[in-house]
């Protein structure tokens, strides 16, 4: 109670010292600062704004008919490619210059001319201040400075070294596409633009983060995404206005629903066929550069256990596997607190014969099944983040351990049941099923095991109607996020518990392509060709 | 947020974990027996506990020296009061929800009724409706006693023992919940399985055979035999595997049959006021043991067959019939189906139902099939 | 009334699963001996007309709770004095349920205090309420959806024990006693519905309002059915000396010692339907203390009723034989007074109304 005043009170004095002391934005010096025609005077200021960072080059040359024309360079080492500035900008007009007619060359009053015939790069634009010359410089650009011209040349030589598509690690399929997306936003645009040729997919771009000035895409598909959710999308990011955008996962908890719940509310994948999918059911992409992650708004708790490979894959064993995910999904948050509720409180549902035998194991174990429960379910976590975190040959090292010392020595040393082993390894595997709500599921295990615990399944009823009537109240966008479970959408149910066939699935998800709902024409089954009538005679 | 200041709230508040009973610390009870005690108030009682560290697989040695159970004498006023007297004794708590048996000396069974000790059973949460009832032929405790071959423990040997008497057809079994259904019932009389030991080269192993049959008032008044008792569950419809015995139409040797199903109707009728109770059997078997020559293909033999286990099945019938009437006891529940048929007129005669039964007329009817000769055409002894 | 909305669907789910709330938990009308599978049609045939009162003022002022009705046909005084007693009688309801929840929890774990029941039950349906109708709408959609598959299973897995014959002889008890169990299943559960005049309005297709609600009943009626005719084939002479009937039933079920004592699930699945019909109960009291005090919201009113719900809980009774008593004896002839005599005498006060002034215009004419 007395935290929380202090809390406020603290939060409200931040704020105060925040509106003061509003630390200088990075661009403030240059704000607006126009460009100089004379190009040393531009140098020198250029000079000032960038400092002496050894990475900032600036080439000085001359060109033109007797070299007349003083021009210069501005680039970051490192982001262009050098190969395209040589061959495209300084032997143009060096050298190609003094091949044309000279006629063709009158003097020239700004760059149109030198944009037009002499550079041969693809995409050449006109910047005018300072703030736009470094800002097109630090995205890998070169600009052009001549003297005499008060407008300078951005001229695009992005060329840094950059991870290309690889097969995605998390998302792995066995039939479907391998490509992933990469730390490049503009390579991520364009494995979407490979999925979707179609010139209403729309990318806006944006620019989020203070001092990292991450660039980020905002992918859509127009018509089909509705025009209140991209308004909310773009004024929930506009509204971000923090220092660094490291990661997708710092979009994400700038503009999620329910940022106190367990379960995430944006989704995330790190595979262009899926985004795109995604897209095509009315969502909306959010890319950000230098993450592999594109992020899927609005997300559904269904989408967890919806793998890409379900819908290339025959529908009868795509709705197996969905089954058979939501069933280890139940498994991996109810099993450790089930098994608790059992040995503990409701001996009496467990069959004779086996009950002899879970007797037997639990003989002689110093713990309660409650704190044995929750040091096994710590101790596979700790083997898991370890298991990630370390290099590759020592994870193995680590599991090997983790099997030895956990799985037999422990045992044999009378200290953990042999079932809760099964049962704990068991659970973890399970939870992995379910990708996306592994952490969720994870967090939910313990805290329903420590209601287990307390209160056996009556504990265990009410924890997990708490944990409907919370999952219920959440939204992603403004779609429930139980949808098509709750509220109940016969139609979206196709894809849901089970996968229809595609044929079927004539309608995009109800309430979230609202806009335009038809997905398909409803004839698409297939079916042989009628027999012909003279070879049935 | 919400969520888990909820969940932690719940647990911080609710760290008393009331009901909690660690397996480790229960006694699994897996049966129980009732003797008679010197004084009249007292009631004896002896509970079978697993006893598991004997029961590990590696015990199975010393098994014999020292038993995987324990049985445990207590006494008390009431069921529950040793219940919980026997944990003066044991160190973990009596569990009852595997209890699989409960099991009456014939001389607590015929003097005190087993009335008092049921409540319990019923009452608390634990026990399962399931428990199998037995009355014993001598002491109750020496049941639990036996020599258990097959299964480590007595009480589960015996569970098992009841459930496979439908091979034989020869005992009744009774679980708490269909004893009391009777007893509920208009004017069924209860019966138990009915056990003994048989001793032999000092061994002692369980006969489940026969049935205990019980009045109204919860107290044993007699026992049916093997056959009496095969005679009950025909017409109470819960015979479905029973072995037929039957001299051969041919020979002095015997023919066995095989009841593979058997389904009985119950059907009171009242005829100018008389009443009047219908039994009809309808029985399928196959042809299981034929000792000497029997050709199957001889129709007509087939058909004295066939006419054989009619015979037999309305003899069984008749003993039992015999038995219940002596006994006056409505074992087969005629009370009962004609309150179904005729609640009015049951009205009227349910008072004097112990004295009208033995006098009612009741008709039998046997349907019976010979389907198959199993595997062979010919007897090889011919 | 805020502009959130249900849909029909949904609605109908809240009713199902509020009708069978406590009632699979006590399973009233099983006090009818073999007939008792008859008594929820009797019930629901004896209900019809608090229902049809139900639909006629829901039809004749759409989109308005209770509490505006009464304000609206009886005048601010009058209608806020009738509006007083519903939301005691709502509020006392509530309770009572949490009391049925409490009562059998704690016959299975006996020495866990009975307060911790109450209270974590009711922070559940506290929870619940507090995020509104469309959250306890799609939680009931859910919730209904996985009791009929339990009741399902249920049928499957006591087929074994069904004995046909437990349903003779039809007519075990008299006309009168068959008629008083029937009229308890009117009361207890159909009549509770009453409630529901607080919700109809959230409906977001007024047309289907009268179908929905029927369709709702229709199906209770079908599911109390076929629960009381299992348990009277599957408990024989046994159903009548049982307090829950539904649980002992579900206590029977042994299916080769493998799938054994399963009544926890049977307990989870009645302790559910329990909370979501005191949740429907709690929202009501507050959203009509919310309109009768003018309030924006009803949202902050849900914590402190509910505690108050928790107090009330309780003091009413000493022990689980007081509840059962008051079940059998009092509610029969209190609940009805709210149920039906209320309801009427407002339908009646806006057709006396109602026919005033058209007689009026015509004097006039």
């Amino acid at each position: 109670m007395f935290g929380f005043l202090k809390k406020k009170v603290r939060a409200t004095q931040l704020h105060r010292i925040n509106e003061k002391k509003q630390s200088p934005a990075p661009d403030s010096a240059t704000a607006g600062e126009q460009l100089n025609t004379d190009l040393d005077e531009n140098l020198i200021r250029l000079r000032e704004i960038i400092g002496s960072s050894p990475d900032m080059v600036v080439r000085k040359f001359n060109f033109g008919p007797r070299y007349s024309y003083k021009a210069a360079l501005f680039f970051v080492d490192g982001l262009v490619d050098k190969k395209i500035i040589n061959e495209t900008i300084i032997k143009p007009l060096m050298y190609d210059m003094h091949l044309l007619d000279t006629q063709q060359i009158r003097p020239m009053k700004d760059a149109s001319q030198l944009q037009s015939i002499l550079l041969s790069v693809g995409d050449v634009k006109e910047v005018s201040s300072f703030e736009e010359l470094i800002k097109a410089s630090l995205y890998g650009n070169t600009v052009l400075l001549v003297d005499g011209f008060s407008k300078a040349l951005d001229i695009d030589t992005k060329g840094w070294q950059a991870r290309s598509v690889q097969e995605p690690t998390i998302e792995q399929v066995v039939r479907g596409p391998r490509e992933g997306f990469t730390e490049t936003l503009r390579y991520n645009t364009a494995l979407l633009r490979r999925k979707i040729l179609n010139p209403n997919l729309i990318i806006e771009q944006m620019i989020v983060g203070e001092q990292t000035r991450t660039h980020i895409a905002i992918a859509y598909l127009k018509g089909v995404s509705s025009p209140e959710l991209l308004a909310e999308v773009r004024s929930r990011l506009s509204r971000i206005k923090t220092d660094a955008i490291l990661e997708s996962g710092y979009i994400e908890q700038f503009i999620e629903d329910a940022p106190y719940s367990l379960f995430s509310t944006v989704g995330n994948t790190e595979k262009p066929d899926i985004a795109a999918a995604r897209i095509l059911e009315g969502r909306v992409a959010i890319l950000v550069d230098g993450t592999p992650f594109a992020l899927t708004v609005p997300m559904l708790f269904i989408e967890g256990f919806q793998a890409a490979e379900d819908y290339y894959s025959r529908p009868y064993y795509a709705s197996f596997i969905r089954l058979l995910r939501f069933a280890a999904f139940f498994l991996s948050i109810l099993a450790p607190a089930v098994y608790v509720a059992l040995l503990t409180y409701h001996q009496e549902f467990i069959p004779t014969p086996l009950l002899i035998t879970m007797a037997l194991s639990v003989q002689g174990i110093p713990f309660p099944a409650l704190v044995e429960a929750i040091l096994m379910g710590l101790i596979f976590e700790i083997l898991r983040e370890g298991g990630i975190r370390l290099p590759q040959q020592v994870g193995q090292a680590i599991s090997i351990v983790g099997a030895l010392v956990i799985g037999q020595a422990a045992v044999q040393a009378g200290l953990v049941d042999q079932a809760m082993i099964i049962l704990i390894a068991f659970t973890a595997v399970s939870s992995f099923l379910v990708v996306t709500h592994t952490d969720a599921s994870t967090l939910i295990r313990f805290l329903l095991v420590l209601m287990a615990g307390v209160l056996g399944a009556f504990g265990i009823v009410i924890g997990l109607l708490a944990l409907l009537v919370h999952l219920a109240a959440l939204r992603s966008f403004g779609v429930p996020y139980l949808e098509p479970i709750a509220p109940l959408v016969i139609g979206d149910l196709k894809d849901s518990y089970i996968r229809a066939p595609w044929w079927t699935m004539l309608k995009r998800p109800h309430l979230i392509a609202v806009q335009n709902p038809t997905r398909q024409s409803d004839n698409l089954r297939p079916s042989p060709p009628q027999p012909d009538q003279t070879e049935a005679d | 947020m919400k969520i888990i200041s909820l969940f932690l709230c719940l647990s911080i508040a609710l760290s008393g974990c009331w009901d909690k009973n660690e397996l480790t610390s229960l006694a699994i009870t897996t049966g129980v027996a009732f003797d008679t005690e010197e004084s009249e108030e007292d009631i004896q009682m002896t509970a079978q506990i697993i006893n598991l560290g004997t029961l590990a697989p590696a015990a199975v040695q010393s098994s014999i020296a020292n038993p995987p159970y324990w049985n445990l004498k207590t006494r008390g006023k009431t069921v529950f009061d040793c219940i919980r007297n026997a944990t003066m004794q044991s160190p973990k708590k009596l569990y009852w929800a595997h209890n699989q048996i409960i099991v009456f000396s014939e001389d607590l069974a015929r003097q005190e009724g087993v009335g008092e000790y049921l409540d319990f059973f019923f009452r608390d949460a634990e026990p399962r409706i399931s428990i199998w009832l037995l009355v014993s032929k001598g002491s109750a405790s020496d049941i639990l006693k036996m020599d258990s071959k097959l299964d480590p423990i007595p009480a589960m040997n015996i569970s098992s023992l009841i459930e496979n008497r439908s091979n034989n057809a020869k005992a009744s079994a009774v679980d708490l919940y269909e004893f009391s259904n009777r007893q509920l019932s208009q004017a069924t009389a209860p019966v138990m399985s009915y056990i003994q030991l048989l001793s032999a080269n000092g061994e002692k192993t369980p006969l489940l055979s026969g049935t205990a049959v019980f009045n109204r008032d919860f107290k044993m008044i007699g026992t049916l035999n093997e056959r009496e008792t095969r005679g009950m569950l025909w017409v109470i419809n819960h015979l479905d595997n029973g072995l037929l015995v039957m001299p051969s139409p041919q020979d002095e040797v015997n023919i066995s049959i095989e009841v593979i199903s058997a389904k009985t109707k119950i059907e009171p009728q009242i005829i100018n006021g008389e009443l009047k109770i219908k039994i009809l059997v309808r029985e399928k078997g196959v042809l299981g043991d034929a000792d000497g020559f029997v050709d199957v293909l001889d129709k007509e033999l087939w058909n004295r067959i066939n006419q054989g286990q009619a015979a037999v099945i309305r003899q069984d019938i008749l003993l039992s019939l015999e038995q219940a009437r002596l006994l006056k006891a409505d074992i087969f529940g005629f009370g009962d189906a004609v309150y179904k048929k005729y609640p009015r007129e049951w009205k009227e005669i349910k008072e004097d139902w112990i004295d009208i039964f033995p006098a009612l007329e009741v008709e039998i009817q046997v349907q019976t099939a010979l389907v198959r000769p199993n595997m062979i055409l010919h007897s090889i002894n011919k | 009334m805020d502009s959130t909305r249900i849909s029909s669907n949904q609605l109908g789910a809240l009713i199902i699963g509020f009708v069978l709330g406590s009632s699979v938990i006590l399973s009233p009308g099983l006090n009818a001996g073999s007939a008792s599978w008859l008594t929820v049609i009797t019930g629901v045939a004896l209900a019809s007309p608090i229902v049809a009162v139900i639909i006629k003022l829901s039809s004749v002022y759409p989109g308005k709770t209770l509490v505006e009705i009464n304000d609206l046909v009886l005048g601010p005084i009058g209608g806020k004095l009738f509006s007083l007693l519903y939301l005691w009688y709502f509020f006392h309801l509530g309770a009572l349920v949490l009391n049925d929840i409490a009562d059998f929890i704690s016959s299975i774990m006996p020495t866990t205090p009975y307060p911790v029941f109450l209270v974590v039950t009711a922070a559940v349906v506290i929870y619940l309420s507090r995020n509104g109708i469309e959250v306890m709408a799609r939680c009931s959609s859910v919730i209904v959806f996985y009791s009929f598959l339990f009741i399902l299973i249920v049928l499957i897995l006591m087929f074994n024990h069904i004995d046909l014959a437990n349903f003779l002889p039809i007519s075990s008890i008299s006309i009168r006693d068959f008629l008083k169990a029937s009229y308890e299943v009117t009361v207890f559960p159909f009549g509770d519905i009453i409630v529901f005049t607080m919700l109809i309005g959230f409906i977001n297709d007024r047309n289907k309002t009268s179908s929905t609600i029927v369709t709702a009943l229709i199906i209770c009626t079908i599911y109390g059915t076929l629960f009381n005719s299992i348990a009277v084939a599957g408990l024989g002479n046994l159903m009548e000396s049982a307090i829950y009937p539904g649980y002992n039933m579900v206590r029977r079920i042994d299916i080769y010692s493998i799938i054994t004592r399963v009544d926890i699930i049977g307990a989870s699945a009645n302790l559910t339907l329990g909370i979501l019909k005191t949740s429907v109960t709690l929202y009501a009291v507050s959203l009509g203390c919310a309109q009768m005090f003018k309030l924006r919201t009803s949202a902050p009113l849900v914590l402190p009723i509910g505690t108050l719900m928790i107090l009330m809980s309780l003091i009413q009774f000493d022990s689980v034989i007081h509840n059962l008593v008051f079940h059998e004896k009092t509610y029969i002839y209190y609940a009805p007074f709210f149920q039906a005599f209320l309801p009427l005498v407002t339908l009646l006060m806006y057709l006396l109304k109602q026919h005033l002034p058209s007689e009026k215009s015509k004097s006039v004419a």
